[in-house]
């Protein structure tokens, strides 16, 4: 550690001091030589000042670092008695000292010493000169350090004093009015827009605004706890849809597992074995509804960890397309696949995508009349990958546009009647998911034709 | 062969013991995990079957318990179908994990299957240049054979190049166009539904359940590849 004793301050400065006064009794030396003519000396008193100046400014630079401070390692500013003294009085004190000095030396000037008296007058002119400026000059660099030249002098704590004053004032009140006004109404937006941990601090308004920025506060806790029951709700119901869903699978399993049994009994009863096919039916119905079911409650309560990756739409149909055909083919539907020639690619997790466009063939597969053509088709517009799917419905679709929207919300379909295959979810969940996702799923009904568009943002 | 049987809901493990000795296993019962692990101990039991959420002693701590003495096949049953729950049960060291409701036809099969791979598993030394493996599923490039756990696969000739391909380069992932072009050998010009649905076709041939695929997987907007099972 490096100390800057008081010793090597003193010593700083005595050094600083003594040049000082070679260099100006060099000056006056120089001076003194031209006036009587003594050139030949002009040059040994001309190296001696400069090496005056030199020497003292290296003192000075030194005396600069360490002025106000203790050791190498302590940053602290110490400060004396000068710096008590506000730094524009100081300047004053400090303009008063040196015209005066000025003035001196201008007399010493007029008198006509010898050559040793000039230079013992200069020297003490110097030194006192010395004394003043550094002084005046460590006193500075001390405040410029602790950052305080500014707020430690008079004019700023006479301005500080006015605006103290000046805080009650009318011009006061209607900026900070504004200002509070502006603040509250920040807060609203924010909180308009989601951000429910917008707060305000009461404390910093006054008046009516205090009352105000109150009241919306109120109305963030509300709307936050609101939201926080409402995500507590959904991960509750989406728990026990889980758990009664497993414990619906136990009796299920048993069911499954003996209607197959009761399959192998060969009973030669026409009637029983028509009996026993329904039950096996509605078993698969039952299994399939619990497992739409389980699917439908975990994505629509987000509970669902998604693997996003860059993958290939076209691609994706494709390998879609070889699942289905058969069970188009098998209900005499003609699938027509229109797809570009080039690769198209989004960011989704493969296997939510595929499930989101399997449900919509499902659909399509199970909801399009017999002997009519499903158009599947993939284009680019503005920047998007659009999927569409068309179909012509068997049953009466909703007429209006709200209606059409209950198709895509849990246990809706297009047909009043529920005996028929599937669970309803399908929609639902292909919906959900891809808004989780970050795309966009739309319906659209035009009489008996049945649109569902899925599009994504291309990378 | 004896297969033990480990639920608490006592019909289903009946049902299970009707469907396996209708094929000729021999069957124990249990219906918790501590009894499961008592008569682990006192017969020779050669396949497991057993339920996750059982009284007393569950599934996932019985068959850590037992894979520290034994390496017979398990098989976990579970009502819980998430994939945490699924690779879970197969970390913990079973072989196979069926999600109830399931179909009993099926059950068997998977319980053939990992007996098959048991007592089938490294006897076939033979010429390793032409013989491509992936879990039970076996090339034969030689014989043009295809061989799922010790059983033999009948593909077309276009479904076994398919294969092949796969094999050869076991889990490298192969677009559409890639298959098409070295498999007919001409450029795929607007490809249609030809390749996947004859991937469709493999897949129903060598896998247990086509949908749960453990070897030919699909690798969604990317395409498809083999992949080594458990």
């Amino acid at each position: 550690m490096k100390e800057y004793t008081m010793g090597k301050k003193a010593a700083a400065i005595l050094i600083h001091q003594l040049f000082i006064i070679v260099m100006t009794a060099g000056i006056y030396a120089v001076d003194y030589c031209i006036n009587n003519r003594l050139y030949s000396q002009i040059s040994v008193f001309t190296i001696t000042s400069i090496i005056g100046l030199a020497c003292s400014f290296v003192a000075l630079a030194y005396l600069t670092n360490v002025t106000g401070r203790k050791s190498q390692d302590d940053p602290t500013i110490y400060y004396n008695f000068v710096d008590k003294i506000y730094s524009d009085i100081l300047l004053v004190i400090f303009t008063i000292v040196i015209v005066c000095i000025c003035f001196m030396s201008s007399k010493v000037g007029q008198i006509d010493f010898s050559f040793s008296e000039l230079i013992i007058a200069v020297g003490t002119l110097a030194y006192i000169m010395d004394i003043v400026f550094l002084t005046f000059y460590h006193s500075i660099v001390r405040k410029v350090k602790g950052n305080i030249l500014v707020t430690h002098s008079l004019a700023f704590k006479i301005f500080d004093f006015l605006r103290s004053l000046s805080r009650d004032s009318g011009f006061h009140i209607t900026t900070r009015n504004a200002r509070e006004n502006k603040q509250i109404k920040n807060a609203i937006e924010m909180i308009a827009t989601g951000a429910l941990n917008t707060r305000l601090d009461v404390e910093e308004f006054h008046g009516q605004n205090k009352e105000l920025a109150e009241a919306v506060n109120h109305i963030r806790d509300g709307l936050s706890s609101a939201v926080e029951e409402r995500v507590k709700t959904e991960r509750m119901k989406a728990d026990l849809i889980t758990n009664v869903s497993h414990d619906i699978k136990t009796p299920l399993t048993s069911i499954v597992n003996y209607v197959e049994l009761l399959k192998r009994e060969n009973l030669q009863n026409e009637k029983a074995d028509n009996y026993i096919r329904i039950l096996d039916e509605k078993s698969q119905r039952l299994k399939q509804l619990t497992e739409d079911l389980v699917e439908a409650s975990k994505i629509s309560s987000g509970n669902i960890k998604l693997d996003m990756q860059t993958l290939n739409m076209v691609e994706l149909l494709y390998q879609t397309g070889g699942e289905f055909n058969e069970r188009f083919e098998s209900r005499n539907l003609t699938i027509i696949t229109k797809l570009p020639n080039k690769p198209m690619m989004v960011k989704a997790d493969g296997r939510q995508l595929y499930r989101t466009i399997e449900n919509l063939y499902i659909n399509a597969a199970k909801y399009a009349l017999e002997n009519t053509r499903v158009y599947v088709e993939l284009v680019e517009n503005s920047g998007k990958a659009v999927f569409t799917i068309k179909n012509i419905s068997k049953n009466e679709l909703p007429m209006d546009e709200e209606q059409a929207n209950d198709l895509t919300e849990r246990f809706v379909r297009g047909e009043v009647s529920r005996t028929t295959e599937g669970s309803g979810l399908g929609l639902s969940i292909a919906k959900n998911l891809t808004n989780l996702m970050g795309g966009e799923f739309k319906i659209e009904i035009d009489g008996d034709l049945f649109i569902a568009t899925v599009s994504y943002k291309m990378v | 062969m004896t297969i033990l049987v480990c639920d608490d809901e006592k019909e289903i493990v009946e049902a299970i013991e009707i469907y396996l000795m209708q094929e000729g296993y021999d069957v124990e019962k249990a219906y918790d995990g501590e009894e499961a692990l008592a008569i682990m101990q006192s017969k020779k039991i050669d396949l497991l079957i057993i339920d996750v959420m059982m009284p007393k002693l569950d599934g996932i701590r019985a068959t850590l318990q037992i894979r520290k003495a034994s390496s017979i096949p398990i098989i976990i049953l579970s009502a819980k179908t998430e994939d945490a729950d699924k690779i879970l049960g197969l970390n913990v060291g079973a072989d196979d994990y069926v999600t109830k409701p399931f179909n009993p036809l099926e059950l068997v099969a998977r319980v053939k299957s990992q007996l098959r791979r048991y007592t089938t598993l490294s006897n076939n030394d033979e010429d390793k240049d032409t013989i491509y493996e992936a879990g039970g599923l076996v090339i034969n490039d030689d014989l043009k054979k295809v061989m799922v756990d010790g059983e033999e696969v009948r593909l077309t000739p276009i479904e076994y190049n398919i294969l092949l391909l796969l094999m050869k380069n076991k889990g490298k992932v192969y677009s559409i166009n890639q298959i098409y072009e070295s498999i007919w050998n001409e450029e795929a010009i607007g490809a249609d539904n030809t390749v996947a649905v004859h991937i469709r076709h493999i897949r129903e041939k060598i896998e247990i359940n086509p949908k749960d695929p453990r070897y030919l997987k699909v690798v969604w907007g990317v395409g498809y590849k083999i992949e080594e099972s458990r």
